[in-house]
């Protein structure tokens, strides 16, 4: 099989490995918030290889500066974060397929949109996305009642505690490809960005 | 605004929009964010009709659940199962708490208690009759059932929406309330498992101006 192939393939083949994994990873509200869902996220983002730029020609119509795919993948985001879309996606196949789709689908527009954003754009939703994450993930330590009706309390607050966790992996790794050319390889890619682009031809 | 532009910020309208109308009508107009939450709000803006399910209760003798609701004018219903060690014991609680207001208040023939139980493979009328015993319950207003039939267990909990899920040690996950319902099998509130003040409250004032 040709490297192409492979690389083609193997997004799908992980979300079947994970579709495979689902029960357990769903079994408890940790792995479920912790695990599966930034896992969903990854296999979008792999989706979005260097060579496809910043996306389709449709997509780079409405999302210019990465705008519009930031803010669905911080409203998606915001949804899996409310404790009766996860029970519903637990206790639901149509709500679990939202959730995976939609989730797939936010990690591949996330890394569209970073090429396509300026620094400042991108700080913008990624300190936004981290401080809603983690306060999410306080206010699940701290909550003296079960918020999910299929969790127990205990997992909560090891939720609270990898939510907290993930927005710090998160903002360094955001950090490290964001500043990887220094801040005026940076600065120049916004200018870049700011180029008009010629619009598609139907 | 660059024409350039103009394709994002109307997509980018769609999706605020779309955004606060699903958030909205999720949460129930921002108001609920979990399931027991979002449920509670549901029953109030629109009261639910139990249906007629056959119950064993704890002196073993069959019955069914518009015939226990139908025996006052309003009744508090729990479910739980009896080796519960966690949320069940608020409830039984809560319950007993009830108990001892309503007949402090004089009311206890208004309101009547119902506790059911969704393990009716362990909770056999013996069982219900120990825990009967434990939790001091009045048999004339306090009844301790279970389904009569194992094949109702569904039904019973789809109409309460409670969710039970076994730990696989035998024991279960579950959510659960306090089921306000009347006379007429009308399920018209659903209230924190801890909030029996509340419930007292609400039905006090219910039995004095209905």
């Amino acid at each position: 099989m040709s490297r192409a192939v492979v690389t083609a393939l193997a997004p799908g083949v992980a979300l079947a490995g994970l579709a495979l994994l689902q029960p357990w990873l769903e079994q408890r509200m940790f792995t479920h918030m912790v695990v599966e869902l930034p896992l969903l996220f990854a296999i979008g983002w792999w989706l979005a290889p260097v060579r496809t730029g910043t996306g389709p020609a449709w997509l780079r119509q409405v999302n210019a500066l990465g705008l519009s795919g930031f803010t669905l993948a911080l409203a998606i985001s915001t949804v899996w974060m409310l404790p009766l879309a996860l029970d519903a996606a637990v206790l639901e196949p149509a709500v679990g397929l939202a959730k995976v789709v939609s989730v797939v689908l936010s990690g591949w527009l996330v890394r569209l949109s970073l090429r396509a954003a300026s620094v400042v754009v991108q700080s913008f939703f990624v300190i936004n996305w981290a401080w809603m994450t983690a306060t999410a993930g306080v206010l699940y330590q701290e909550a003296p009642q079960r918020l999910c009706s299929t969790y127990l309390l205990g997992d909560q607050t090891w939720t609270g505690i990898g939510l907290v966790a993930l927005t710090v992996v998160v903002i360094a790794i955001w950090m490290t490809l964001a500043f990887r050319t220094g801040p005026r390889g940076a600065a120049r890619t916004a200018v870049n960005n700011h180029r008009p682009t010629p619009l598609p031809t139907p | 605004m660059t024409p350039r532009m103009r394709p994002t910020w109307l997509a980018l309208a769609a999706i605020v929009v779309a955004t606060f109308c699903g958030l909205h009508a999720m949460t129930h107009g921002f108001s609920a964010v979990t399931s027991d939450g979002a449920r509670q709000l549901a029953i109030a803006e629109s009261p639910r009709q139990l249906p007629a399910i056959g119950l064993v209760d704890s002196q073993g003798r069959k019955t069914d659940l518009r015939a226990v609701v139908a025996d006052h004018p309003y009744t508090v219903v729990a479910l739980v199962y009896t080796q519960c060690t966690s949320i069940c014991l608020v409830m039984a609680s809560s319950e007993s708490f009830l108990q001892a207001r309503l007949r402090d208040a004089g009311i206890e023939e208004q309101v009547g208690l119902l506790t059911l139980s969704f393990d009716p493979a362990r909770d056999t009328p013996e069982v219900l009759a120990q825990y009967a015993r434990r939790i001091k319950a009045d048999s004339v207003t306090w009844t301790i059932a279970t389904v009569a039939d194992h094949d109702d267990l569904e039904r019973l909990l789809d109409v309460f929406d409670v969710v039970v899920i076994p730990d696989g040690n035998g024991e279960y996950i579950h959510n659960g309330a306090l089921f306000l319902v009347d006379g007429d099998g009308r399920m018209f509130e659903a209230l924190a498992p801890d909030a029996a003040d509340l419930a007292f409250e609400r039905l006090a004032a219910l039995v004095r101006s209905p």
